[in-house]
């Protein structure tokens, strides 16, 4: 993906010079992809920016199927079905695999490729594939010296052929799109490296505190057993006769005891003042604009990683009690590990929904993924810190393991709960519960 | 082409409904129907037929612009209701939309009706 921003290379001769067609077809060409132009706004995220070209595309050339893929953004494994239409979603990923198998044709040609032309590139039964789903031509998506990704249309309506004049604008359409997701894509990851920043500053802290509580512990382990020591001395060297020689060295094990005990009486002082215990106070407040903020906030990073990212508020939601600043913050760990540990592709939706137990009410906020799942017998371990449930050294996602256990703290912190519950092949469900106000 | 009628305020777009008509649910629409009235309508239709309904209308007669992207979501969501089981109504085609649809020669394609009771009294005959 780019690293700096990226100029268009589309100019108004090449499009001009493209219009040679019928008249009244020209100018809805042409205005077709002025349209594209103007609807492709700087802050929408990856999947309004496929629905807005695909829909323009589709109006473009009179066809009712259209689909697109992305790669991931670190380039790893194949194209990720972003949007499809009129495409059944099987049939799109299927699709899909047969993209992959083009990209060095894609990268060398730079060109779109019929269907009817795929021959001898693609094997029979992956043409005859292409063919039955309505398949007429495939469109790269293309950076200076990278794949991004592919746009599949369909045949048209009333099975008329492309004209020469309407690819080329949809070619130069499919450049514009490029160029300006390249450089939003770059804009938005700017802005979520940022965030992530600021998370693992976040962490840090948490983790200098976790430090101090462990050596405030140990303190208090030490300080019993040197105590015990003093009073049994104390209780020798009373019971020593004057002249015994042992008084001496006695009386030097009891003076380094006693310094033992100021310097252990000291570390706890000093822990005691920086570790304090986490007191969160919660306001009642409208639970639907935080997590509507919020959720607007996070979707174009999201996305970036190819994660379909939805909002799903259940209407008439009551007000609940909590801090803003602490609920983001228990959300990010949450969102974060579910685009971490998911594959690209993924859907996510945050959903909410008030929950009514016999003595009291509930905001039940759920954040659901369809990735992998994890298995019944791993779930307790999701909020010990310093466990991550793939305890291997080459494993692929690093990180302390303290996340869900500092969501689990917040959560409690404001009254509520964290809850997860996953299904293998289904996916997880992280829930948070917050009392209604 | 005609494209849009002689305005100088661009209107905004607006959905109104659903209105229920027996087994039609009707969207009536207005103003200017581009790109982002084209996401819009798409979720407003997706969020149909997710709840079953699958017969949906969409009443263009005060519609003053169409975009490619909106001519894109027709024929999307005709796809889209006819999977379902259903079937997508244009009703009180505006002079702007027809244009469009008859210059890429996509009427035969889509269902398009002059009035809900018209549309009515064909899907009750």
């Amino acid at each position: 993906m780019a690293r700096q921003a990226v100029k268009p290379g589309v100019t108004p001769q090449r499009l001009l010079g493209a219009a040679s067609g019928p008249a009244e077809l020209q100018r809805h060409s042409l205005l077709s992809f002025f349209e594209l132009s103007k609807e492709l706004d700087y802050s929408l995220n990856v999947y309004d920016f496929a629905d807005r070209a695909l829909f323009n595309f589709m109006g473009h050339l009179g066809t009712s199927r259209s689909a697109l893929w992305l790669r991931p953004l670190d380039g790893s494994g194949g194209v990720v079905l972003v949007r499809a239409h009129g495409f059944p979603e099987a049939a799109a990923r299927s699709i899909g695999d047969c993209i992959g198998k083009l990209a060095d044709r894609f990268l060398r040609d730079r060109q779109t490729l019929f269907v009817s032309a795929l021959t001898g590139i693609l094997s029979a039964a992956e043409v005859e594939l292409l063919r039955e789903r309505g398949v007429a031509l495939l469109a790269p998506i293309l950076a200076p010296d990278a794949l991004l990704g592919a746009v599949a249309l369909g045949n048209r309506i009333g099975d008329t052929a492309y004209e020469r004049f309407e690819l080329e604008v949809l070619q130069a359409s499919i450049e514009f799109f490029s160029v300006a997701l390249q450089n939003t894509m770059f804009s938005q990851q700017m802005q979520e490296n940022n965030r992530e920043l600021r998370r693992a500053n976040d962490t840090l802290k948490e983790l200098d505190r976790a430090k101090t509580e462990f050596v405030s512990n140990m303190q208090h382990e030490l300080r019993t057993p040197v105590t015990v020591m003093q009073m049994y001395l104390e209780s020798v060297l009373e019971e020593l006769p004057a002249e015994s020689g042992h008084r001496e060295h006695l009386a030097i094990v009891m003076r380094h005891t006693e310094k033992l005990k100021k310097m252990i009486e000291d570390l706890l002082d000093f822990s005691s003042l920086s570790s304090h215990n986490l007191e969160v106070p919660t306001l009642p407040g409208d639970i639907a604009a935080a997590l509507r903020d919020y959720a607007e906030k996070r979707r174009n990073g999201v996305a970036l990683q190819l994660h379909d990212f939805r909002l799903a508020l259940e209407a008439d939601l009551p007000p609940a009690r909590f801090e803003p600043g602490r609920l983001f913050q228990v959300l990010d760990i949450v969102l974060d590990n579910a685009v971490r540990f998911t594959p690209a592709g993924t859907h996510i939706t945050l959903r909410a929904l008030r929950q009514q137990e016999e003595r009291a009410t509930w905001v039940r906020i759920e954040l659901e993924d369809n990735g992998p799942g994890i298995p019944a017998h791993k779930l307790p371990q999701l909020f010990v810190a310093f466990q991550q449930l793939d305890g291997s050294v080459t494993r692929e996602n690093t990180g302390l393991g303290l996340g869900l256990a500092l969501a689990n703290r917040l959560a409690e912190a404001m009254g509520g709960r964290l809850l997860a519950a996953s299904q293998v092949g289904k996916g997880t469900t992280l829930t948070l519960l917050l009392p209604a106000a | 082409m005609l494209r849009s009628r002689d305005s100088v305020v661009p209107e905004d777009f607006a959905i109104s409904g659903p209105h229920q008509h027996g087994p039609v649910t009707l969207l009536v629409l207005s103003g200017r129907l581009d790109g982002k009235a084209a996401q819009d309508l798409q979720q407003r239709c997706a969020e149909i037929r997710n709840l079953g309904y699958a017969h949906v209308a969409l009443d263009l007669a005060q519609i003053t612009f169409l975009a490619s992207s909106g001519l894109g979501v027709f024929l999307a969501e005709t796809e889209a209701c006819k999977d379902a089981g259903g079937a997508l109504y244009l009703v009180a085609v505006s002079p702007v939309v027809a244009a469009v649809i008859k210059l890429l020669n996509v009427d035969r394609f889509l269902s398009i009706v002059p009035s809900v009771e018209a549309l009515l009294s064909s899907i009750s005959s």
